[in-house]
């Protein structure tokens, strides 16, 4: 009587906590309705189950297991492991193209936190991409077998291991069958690609700038684009004062498209007309734009311009490739003149030892507020005299940095007034600092660095700088504790 | 000796001292979160890992244990610096560790290693898993892992013809 009574209404009523005793043999035909993703559950539960279910568990675990995998074994396997089931087929493609797009994620195309294991994946990841690309004269063959291969209206099958191709708007090898099928094929598939790096090759002149844009058209759901020329320069020699003016092109409406690269430099009558429409109409949606200082440089972008159209711009990445002094200095002065809240900046100089660190530090200074990763990729950066004998100079340019927490540079700098100077007043809650050279004096720069920036967790120097990432050993110095140094 | 509860999916708790389970970088952030919103600085963390039974968490800290002295082996080692991948490589205890393992168990503590951060673990339990693919044909796979061929009409055929693409010479 009295559990009756202790027993309120709306109570919710609850089985017993031991297990239910089922036989094992009802058990194991229960599991056959769960799904593969819940069985692992099922065998996570208990031992029991777990040894009923044992002949499957291989079975369920592989897809699982070949993310972590696949950076242990070489691209011939990875891609063996395609042919077992569909769901690990499933599996490496994902893994691919998430590690593919994840290139884009962070500020810089290098990812400084990568494992060797991540690196290794990474060239398999890029190797397979590469091939998917114009380039090769049998690509276009290879499309048109995928094409008959599969049945009519499985379009929403995706032949891209990874979905990024590279296109070319001239090609010359193709015999017409081949074109047809290749431009059947990518009728039909392309709207799975994500990235595109579209090669402009031939005479800028006569360029049918027309038929280039169309071929984005086919490709609706691209996020990154990339443009690279390779062509003659013309004779036509292009006057970079005078603006540019615009080419009249059907541009297609690309909603998904965040990342613009314009990868050469601007130099040819022409073409210089099509980048700029081109940068013009896309630039509102972009939230991550790179280009050369050349192009910045045109009159055709005012400071004007580049607020009302960047509307949207977090990153930046600013290419010097040849001596070039006065379209830098145009570009770092509009660039230290723009309203944009930039995450991260970039500066990367191949060529030439004359950026003057005055303009270098007014343009980062310009977002001061906002940035979190800056890489200085200049070879040298010249202490400016005007930078130590005024003062008016001093206060203005150099400021706390309050989000910026990665800085990329060349240990060179360290030999600059200036530059120790920015360390010290501007990046005290810097996290990290990546040097992509190491000399002789690392030791002592690191420490000083780790002195002087008490929010710092790690100097990291790249042993030589020009090789491929993965083929370079690095040397890490950790704060440990309050003021010990580790190597 | 500052300890923890680390407590599996099916409820089995582990005490174990925190310098053992820091060299779980998933632990390791787990405690610090834990002291962090505590109050109390001398409580004991509790931190259940639902993703994981106990036969394998006990597995995964037997390993730790056995490895505690070992330099620690951060995640962005790089194999040039001389302690990498390679060097570490397989003990004789590793060895023995992983030798009475089914498949499903070694595949199981990849998982673990993977969820936990616990790289060397997680290098040892791949190139067992590595062994049993590399220089197979498809059809030992399958066997190895039981597995069945699922693909329907040509979706073989399609498979095959995308790696030939991009198969490397």
């Amino acid at each position: 009587m009295e559990c009756l009574n202790t027993l309120k209404r709306g109570t919710p009523l609850r089985s017993p906590t031991t297990t239910p005793v089922l036989p094992p043999e009802i058990w194991k035909h229960i599991f056959q309705f769960v799904g593969p993703d819940d069985l692992l559950s099922v065998v996570l539960t208990c031992p029991e189950w777990d040894e009923l279910l044992d002949g499957t568990k291989t079975t369920m675990l592989l897809p699982q297991v070949i993310p972590s995998l696949m950076e242990y074994i070489d691209r011939n396997t990875i891609l063996k492991l395609r042919m077992i089931t569909n769901s690990t087929k499933r599996a490496v493609d994902e893994t691919l193209q998430s590690f593919y797009d994840s290139d884009d994620e962070g500020p810089s195309n290098i990812n400084f936190e990568e494992t060797s294991s991540q690196q290794h994946l990474r060239k398999v990841a890029d190797g397979i991409s590469n091939r998917y690309s114009f380039f090769y004269p049998e690509f276009g063959y290879f499309l048109a077998q995928l094409f008959s291969s599969l049945p009519v209206l499985s379009s929403e099958v995706n032949p891209f291991l990874i979905r990024h191709i590279t296109y070319v708007n001239y090609i010359c090898d193709f015999s017409s069958r081949n074109i047809c099928c290749m431009h059947r094929s990518l009728l039909r598939f392309c709207h799975h690609l994500l990235s595109l790096k579209c090669t402009v090759m031939g005479d800028p002149r006569i360029l049918s700038y027309d038929r280039i844009v169309d071929q984005w058209g086919l490709v609706p759901n691209l996020k990154r684009l990339a443009i690279t020329y390779e062509g003659m320069i013309t004779s036509q020699t292009l006057n970079p004062d005078l603006p540019q003016g615009l080419v009249v092109c059907n541009f297609p409406t690309l909603s998904q498209l965040v990342r613009l690269t314009i990868e050469f430099r601007i130099e040819n009558v022409g073409l210089s007309k099509f980048v700029v429409s081109l940068v013009r109409h896309y630039s509102p949606q972009l939230t991550s734009f790179t280009c050369h200082a050349t192009l910045l440089a045109l009159p055709d972008f005012t400071v004007d311009m580049l607020n009302t159209k960047f509307l949207n711009i977090k990153k930046f990445h600013l290419v010097v490739e040849a001596p070039e002094h006065r379209h830098v200095v145009t570009a770092l002065e509009k660039l230290s003149n723009v309203s944009w809240s930039l995450e991260s900046l970039r500066i990367q100089v191949h060529f030439g030892d004359d950026i003057n660190a005055q303009l270098i530090l007014s343009t980062i200074n310009n977002f001061r507020s906002s940035l979190a990763y800056l890489e200085l990729d200049c070879n040298k950066v010249p202490d400016e005299p005007n930078v130590n004998e005024s003062n008016i100079y001093e206060e203005e340019l150099y400021g706390h940095m309050s989000n910026l927490k990665t800085l990329v540079t060349l240990s060179s700098n360290m030999k600059l007034d200036f530059f120790k100077e920015f360390l010290q007043k501007n990046c005290q809650n810097l996290k990290q600092i990546h040097f992509k050279t190491v000399n002789v004096l690392f030791t002592q720069r690191g420490r000083w660095a780790l002195e002087h920036i008490r929010s710092l967790e790690k100097v990291v120097f790249w042993n030589g700088g020009v090789g491929p990432l993965d083929r370079r050993s690095k040397y890490t110095m950790h704060r440990v504790r309050d003021n010990g140094l580790n190597g | 000796m500052a300890l923890v509860r680390v407590i599996s999916s099916d409820g089995a708790a582990f005490l174990v001292s925190q310098r053992l389970a820091k060299r779980s970088g998933k632990l390791k952030t787990e405690i610090e979160t834990f002291r962090k919103s505590s109050d109390n600085s001398e409580a004991q963390p509790e931190i259940r890992i639902v993703t994981i039974r106990a036969e394998i968490l006990r597995l995964v800290l037997q390993w730790l244990q056995q490895h505690q002295n070992d330099p620690v082996l951060p995640a962005n080692q790089n194999e040039q610096d001389g302690r990498g991948d390679a060097e570490m490589g397989q003990s004789q205890w590793d060895r023995d560790f992983l030798a009475p393992m089914d498949l499903g168990i070694v595949m199981e503590l990849i998982l673990a290693a993977n969820h936990l951060e616990v790289k060397g673990l997680l290098d040892i339990t791949c190139k067992l898993v590595e062994s049993k693919i590399t220089g197979r044909t498809v059809d030992e796979i399958r066997t190895a892992f039981k597995l069945k061929s699922d693909f329907k009409g040509n979706e073989e055929e399609q498979t095959r013809l995308e790696n030939r693409w991009c198969v490397e010479n």
